[in-house]
């Protein structure tokens, strides 16, 4: 596992001398074939669940990278106490959620009386000119730092991204860098990936424990004016 | 794909085999050691990296029988087990172990209620019963008993609770104090039932709390010494008539007073129960820092007062619920009201009352009312982290000013804020501050590490002990108190668990 502190253009080059593919141009919302191939293949409904606010970009991401077979359902709750029992009610499924900080506390705790696989989460938080990103990935979702570092580094955004797993380390080509749509946010990058790990499409990276990109993300602290959790789920 | 962390001392194969027993044991579907199954047990929130507390896996027992079994294969392999009841320890540690690389033995799967007697308000639970199931199941019945809580609400259990030494609100809210014999899986196999649970039927069980000869229960509380796996508890009779009042000050020496005075309105029955919260406490409930102030570090006490004052907010309030019929009500509150009045203390009831959503939700929390309300704090700062810093203190004014302001100051040098509420006990309290913190900050998170130790310091140089402290935080904590008391702990531990199966490092223990 590797720490990296960079500049936006480093972490550029650096990715580059790995060998990567870079394709940062706008590709309006189209892939390259090889990432094209990875599209999602075994999933069949997944469900996006959200707390309050609607979060359409993230929306918008998950929706980018699902085929057109995969259903989505929209699930929308008002009530902390509503999450933990629908946890239960939908076995068999992948769940993408996106929700603030006091109400994962509690959906985490319906995942883990459930049994349920937690694939990946993420929690985020943002000031004026800031964002942070900590992960906690597992094999179905290693290396999602990196790749979502790829995604920020889209955007002119200083950025601090951390990632622990839980699981042994997967070898992996060293390659990081793949094609990707240009994202209008990064919450839509942020959704795209967590549809690809939700599909089971993800092919794990290089795990970097901590990538910063431009100046101050990790020494501005609590200005923040958003923060949630992201996560991937199976029940 | 195994977990990285394997038990310390324990190889790979052996791990593996160990892994097959339990698996005979408790069925396949009951040993997780998957790593995307263990994420749910390693969410943790303190100023604490999550490998230092990772488990290897997890364990769900279903009955005593299981239990045993586990505590067999982890003799046989040395594999040491962090047993929880519902795991809800948010703030202290979640359901995650004290150090890395133990099985977490989760009961919530055991959440039998056995029994409830409504004549004399006792209850006898299995660990993984929550509050939520246990309220449930008194208002399926139309009982006459109220639970004590928590706040963090319907989530957490009363063993786990009551064993961690928590704090509810109403009349039975020292949980300790409340609680009549247990049942205990020792570290051997051995299954004890403690007080009068020992003899035979054992009729006086939840009703006779000393049984004969030494009392032993309390050796099982914030200790790792065996696995309790039933446990009594005393509820409160619903009263004919209740009403709650609220007292306002806006400085520290006159709340301070009117803690004091708390403690008076208890030692002589006009009170039962009792919390005070800072001003800020209310707030990060349901607001985020944000809203109120933009810059770095700890919100100014200027800025704060300011919010307080357009919102008319009291710098410090105490809530609290009297019960009895509507004549000993009404007689109690006049005596409150004079008696807090003269500390310069605002009380307020009915409309004024009910005005405020901190008094409303502390009158559901005395009321047998539980709810998520406080989960609210978790949206304030965002990120994610959140350390409860849990002194005891004596019911003086002296002492609360004295501890609260050496907290305060520690947590405003390091930056945060210091929402404080105290859990007013009848001589002590518990002054409980949310350090709250962001988690994907490393620099904040060190920080605030930072900060909770120099408060722990600090407040054990003063002579308040933390009464419970969070998982990464027990050695330090144990440090705080006597070599002797550390070597009876040790001793006990080594008769009872020679081989240190069971939660190792739980209030700093090990063989
Ligand atoms: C918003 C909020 C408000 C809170 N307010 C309060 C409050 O008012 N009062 C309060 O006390 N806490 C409070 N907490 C902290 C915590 O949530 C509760 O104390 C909760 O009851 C503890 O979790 P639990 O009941 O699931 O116990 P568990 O997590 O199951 O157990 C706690 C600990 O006890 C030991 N243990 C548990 N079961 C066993 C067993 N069967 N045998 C041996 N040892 C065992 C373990 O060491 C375990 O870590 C609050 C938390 C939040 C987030």
């Amino acid at each position: 596992m590797t720490s990296f502190h960079l500049s936006r253009r480093e972490f550029l080059s650096r990715s580059t001398a790995l060998g990567a593919t870079i394709a940062l141009n706008p590709l309006s919302g189209l892939l390259n074939q090889a990432e094209a191939m990875l599209l999602p293949r075994s999933i069949s409904s997944l469900q996006i669940l959200r707390l309050g606010e609607a979060h359409a970009e993230f929306d918008n991401g998950i929706r980018l990278a699902a085929s057109a077979a995969t259903k989505i359902r929209e699930l929308r709750f008002n009530r902390l106490d509503q999450l933990e029992s629908h946890v239960g009610k939908h076995p068999g499924s992948v769940i993408i959620g996106i929700m603030n900080d006091g109400a994962f506390t509690d959906f985490n705790e319906g995942l883990r009386l459930r049994k349920a696989d937690l694939l990946c989460s993420g929690s985020h938080v943002g000031g004026k000119d800031f964002t942070r990103h900590y992960f906690q990935s597992t094999a179905a979702s290693q290396g999602i730092g990196s790749a979502f570092a790829q995604v920020i580094s889209q955007r002119a955004e200083s950025s601090l991204i951390r990632e622990s797993s839980f699981h042994e380390v997967l070898p992996t080509s060293g390659e990081n860098m793949r094609a990707l749509p240009s994202f209008t946010s990064w919450e839509q990058g942020l959704g795209y990936q967590l549809s690809q790990i939700g599909s089971g499409n993800w092919r794990p990276r290089t795990v970097r424990t901590s990538t910063l990109l431009g100046p101050d993300a990790h020494s501005t602290s609590t200005t923040t004016h958003f923060s949630f959790v992201s996560f991937v789920a199976r029940i | 794909m195994t977990n990285s962390v394997l038990p310390k001392g324990v190889s790979k194969e052996a791990f593996d085999k160990a892994i097959g027993e339990y698996k005979e044991a408790l069925g396949n579907e009951n040993v997780l050691v998957a790593p995307e199954k263990i994420a749910p047990y390693s969410k943790i929130m303190i100023p604490a990296e999550n490998s230092q507390h990772q488990p290897s896996g997890a364990l769900l027992a279903r009955s005593v029988k299981d239990v045993q079994e586990v505590l067999g294969i982890c003799n046989k392999y040395r594999i040491p087990v962090w047993p929880i009841s519902t795991g809800r320890n948010f703030g202290y540690g979640t359901a995650a172990p004290a150090t890395p690389g133990q099985m977490v033995l989760d009961m919530r799967g055991m959440n039998k209620i056995i029994e409830i007697d409504p004549v004399l308000c006792t209850a006898l639970v299995e660990p993984g019963v929550t509050y939520k199931e246990l309220v449930d199941y008194i208002n399926e019945r139309n009982l006459d008993v109220w639970a004590s809580f928590p706040s963090s609400g319907g989530l957490a259990g009363p063993v786990g609770n009551t064993l961690d030494r928590g704090v509810g609100y109403n009349r039975a809210g020292e949980h300790f104090s409340n609680f009549c014999g247990l049942e205990v899986v020792l570290a051997n196999g051995e299954v004890v039932r403690t007080g009068m649970g020992s003899i035979g039927k054992g009729e006086t069980w939840q009703s006779y709390r000393w049984g004969y000869g030494p009392w032993v229960d309390g050796l099982f509380s914030q200790s790792n010494l065996g696995v309790v796996t039933k446990m009594g508890l005393w509820l409160m009779k619903k009263p004919p008539h209740y009403e709650s009042f609220g007292v306002g000050w806006n400085d520290v020496e006159s709340m301070a007073k009117g803690v004091e005075m708390a403690s008076r309105m208890r030692l002589s029955a006009v009170m039962e129960n009792g919390v005070v919260g800072s001003a800020l406490y209310g707030v990060i409930s349901t607001k985020k820092r944000s809203d109120i102030y933009d810059g770095p570090g700890a919100i100014p006490d200027a800025v704060l007062a300011k919010y307080y004052k357009d919102h008319g907010i009291p710098q410090f309030a105490l809530f609290s619920t009297l019960y009895g019929t509507k004549e000993q009500v009404a007689v109690n509150l006049k005596i409150c009201r004079e008696a807090f009045e003269s500390t310069g203390g605002f009380v307020f009831t009915g409309e004024a009352f009910n005005a405020s959503p901190d008094a409303r939700h502390w009158q559901r929390m005395m009321t047998g009312r539980p709810e998520l309300h406080e989960f609210g704090n978790y949206n304030f700062i965002g990120g994610g982290g959140s350390a409860w810093f849990a002194p005891a203190l004596p019911a003086r004014a002296y002492d609360v000013v004295r501890c609260y302001n050496a907290t305060k100051e520690i947590f405003n040098k390091h930056g945060f804020n210091c929402p404080i509420g105290f859990l007013l006990g009848v001589r002590h309290l518990e002054q409980v501050a949310d350090l709250l913190f962001d988690r994907t900050n490393p620099e904040e998170t060190q920080r605030a590490h930072a900060c909770f130790k120099e408060a722990l310091e600090a407040n054990a140089k003063l002579g308040y002990g933390c009464y419970r402290t969070n998982i990464a935080f027990m050695d330090l904590a144990a440090k705080t108190y006597s070599k002797e008391l550390r070597n009876l702990n040790k001793r006990l531990k080594r008769s009872l668990d020679p081989n240190g199966i069971i939660a190792p490092g739980k209030s700093g223990i090990y063989i």
